[in-house]
């Protein structure tokens, strides 16, 4: 197992590297630094040749890259083009927002599917079952934006307009110090990416168990004499959750680079609006370490749910 | 005696019609007509098609691209049934047109999506060894890249690129062409390893060991022989292909990277919506609305499909 893991992480290293490489080409591109001094008719083309100096970028692509890659090596994320703080005080600066938003709403994500999922495999072709599938088709299919402004707009303008109590839509200033009012207005972006994301666990979650059923191991306990809830709750669903640790793993990842789109809708200070706001500014060096962390946490997260698989189905064997 | 004869006969020309074997195209097309949802998807989805094609016939392009700062942001009104949006241009019409370009979107990403998929995904699978290992770790690697983020990127880069062209008389956009080729451009991955992994059995088969024998090219088995075989797992992924990339552009369009004026796609109408939530809500509503039941109708349908060409479901 150890050696698995060690050969693994020595492949994802050589992932990361190709990764990096190719963003780093194509976003330094993308992501013109000097573009904000290009219509300032009082910086001269001294001046700009002098920022673009001082922020090394007369210099060869490869000796960049080599140079940042040589940086973050050693632990440096670098500093930001626009704000001149370390990019890595300003990733700090957004995580509480990013890691409450991603906890909060993989907890809720997972309780809502396991419910649902559950339901809907015991049930199956019942009413129930085919408004669970119903659902999870449309939350499958559901743009985040149009989820989230339909809740701002019942939950946040409705709800106001109606004299009922509101929820904030994120516009507002509000205390960042104050735990009642970081809850409040964690609802809505919690509820939006619950929505969808449930949508597609629980149709993973119905499925398995629904494969699982009919397995041999499955009979074997239902023949022992074990009450169904033992049966379902310990022995189907510990394997039928194989797929479902799959997305939870890449979720992790992903979520954590912020839920770009449900960040920027509700305002929320996270990770994914800050790639958003730098990368309009043209902060190679924000961009690029974001996108640094959420790779390796993606890469990492698959071994990582590798490993969880043998504990789930001592059938399976890493080699 | 005579009468006898004649059942007899009757009987074994009975017995001698050939019976009825369905084939598998037969097979698969009469499951997904049993398909409830995929029927539905298949209905919304020609209700969609009459929508933009029949309302092109209504409204001209030039009046959805007509903008009257005097009526800005109205709300639906006889006039303007979905009302106008912060330019004062007519939301209906502009759905038309825009539900025309995020199709043209949707189907033209994908092709591109299928070929380089396809492409890499049968020499991969085929020549296995060195260049499958190669061409596989360059896949992996840009699937661990979160797409909207290479969207993001893809379109920074690509962004005004190209000149604004005119194709049967209507102007449009060049950033149309930028956007189709990044969609396409960033998702063939997952077509890659589906066409791999089916290469991979397909080509250990016997009539593939006999075209060798026969001394058939490598090319003419790849495309002539194998690929044929690989049609249903294509198919239902270019199908669900299509619903990703319609929100791909919804998404990029959303955030503002989008396809550029004067071409409205339902994304691009998304643009400004964070900023007239409350007091505009019809500028959002409807493309939201539109592209929701869209890539729903599409997803059912390609679920149906992916059931009724599952062969190990085939048999009835």
């Amino acid at each position: 197992m150890s050696r698995y893991i060690i050969r693994r992480l020595i492949q994802s290293f050589f992932t990361i590297l190709v990764i990096t490489t190719v963003i780093f080409v194509v976003g330094r591109a993308a992501a013109d630094p000097m573009a904000a001094y290009t219509n300032n008719p009082r910086i001269t083309a001294e001046d700009k040749a002098r920022i673009a100096h001082n922020l090394g970028l007369d210099r060869p692509l490869p000796v960049q890259y080599l140079t940042w890659l040589g940086d973050v090596a050693r632990g440096d994320l670098g500093t930001s083009f626009v704000t001149h703080q370390k990019v890595s005080d300003m990733i700090m600066e957004r995580l509480p927002a990013t890691l409450a938003l991603m906890i909060s709403a993989l907890i809720a994500t997972v309780i809502v599917s396991l419910i649902a999922g559950v339901f809907a495999a015991t049930h199956q072709y019942s009413a129930g079952d085919n408004l669970i599938t119903a659902a999870t088709f449309i939350g499958f299919s559901m743009p985040v934006f149009f989820i989230g402004l339909s809740l701002i707009f019942i939950f946040g303008v409705g709800f106001k307009a109606w004299g009922l109590p509101y929820l904030p839509t994120g516009t507002d200033i509000w205390d960042q110090n104050d735990p009642i009012e970081w809850a409040r207005h964690l609802v809505l972006p919690v509820l939006t990416l619950t929505l969808i994301q449930a949508a597609g666990y629980t149709r993973y979650l119905r499925s398995s168990l629904l494969d699982v059923q009919h397995q041999d191991y499955i009979r074997t306990a239902k023949s022992k004499g074990l009450a169904d809830r033992a049966v379902l709750w310990k022995h189907a669903l510990k394997n039928a959750s194989l797929p479902f640790v799959t997305v939870l793993g890449l979720d992790i990842a992903l979520l954590f680079g912020g839920a770009l789109v449900t960040e920027t809708i509700f305002s929320w200070p996270g990770l994914g609006r800050l790639f958003w706001e730098q990368s309009n500014a043209g902060d190679f060096p924000v961009m690029m370490a974001i996108l640094l962390i959420v790779v390796t946490l993606v890469v990492v997260g698959q071994i990582v749910v590798d490993v969880v698989y043998t504990f789930l189905d001592p059938r399976i064997k890493l080699a | 005696m005579a009468t006898l004869s004649k059942s007899i006969t009757t009987t074994q020309v009975q017995q001698l019609a050939p019976p009825k074997v369905s084939s598998p195209g037969q097979l698969a097309r009469r499951k997904l007509m049993k398909n409830r949802a995929a029927m539905f998807g298949l209905v919304l989805l020609g209700a969609l098609i009459a929508y933009i094609v029949i309302g092109s016939f209504l409204f001209t392009e030039e009046y959805a691209n007509h903008n009257d700062l005097s009526i800005r942001l109205q709300p639906p009104s006889r006039e303007h049934p979905f009302g106008t949006d912060p330019i004062g241009r007519d939301i209906l019409a502009r759905t038309i047109y825009g539900g025309q370009i995020s199709l043209i979107i949707g189907v033209t990403a994908v092709a591109i999506s299928m070929l380089v998929g396809v492409l890499i995904g049968a020499f991969a699978g085929f020549y296995s060894g060195r260049l499958d290992s190669l061409l596989m770790r360059f896949t992996e690697a840009v699937l661990n890249i979160p797409s909207l983020f290479l969207l993001i990127i893809a379109a920074k880069y690509a962004g005004d690129k190209i000149q604004n062209f005119d194709l049967f008389g209507r102007e449009f956009s060049g950033s149309l062409i930028v956007i189709i080729l990044i969609i396409g451009l960033t998702s063939w991955m997952y077509l890659a390893r589906i066409v791999r992994s089916e290469f991979l059995s397909l080509k250990e088969r016997e009539y593939i060991t006999a075209a060798r024998a026969l001394g058939v090219k490598d090319l003419q088995i790849i495309f002539r022989h194998v690929l044929p075989n690989t049609t249903a797992p294509i198919i239902v992924a270019a199908t669900l292909g299509i619903a990703t990339a319609i929100l791909a552009e919804a998404y990029i369009s959303f955030l503002g990277l989008g396809v550029r004026a004067p071409t409205a796609t339902w994304g691009n109408m998304l643009e400004d919506a964070t900023r007239y939530i409350d007091t505009a809500p019809q500028i959002w509503f409807f493309p939201g609305l539109l592209i929701l039941v869209t890539v729903l109708a599409i997803n059912f349908v390609g679920d149906g499909l992916r059931d009724a060409l599952d062969p190990r479901t085939l048999s009835e």
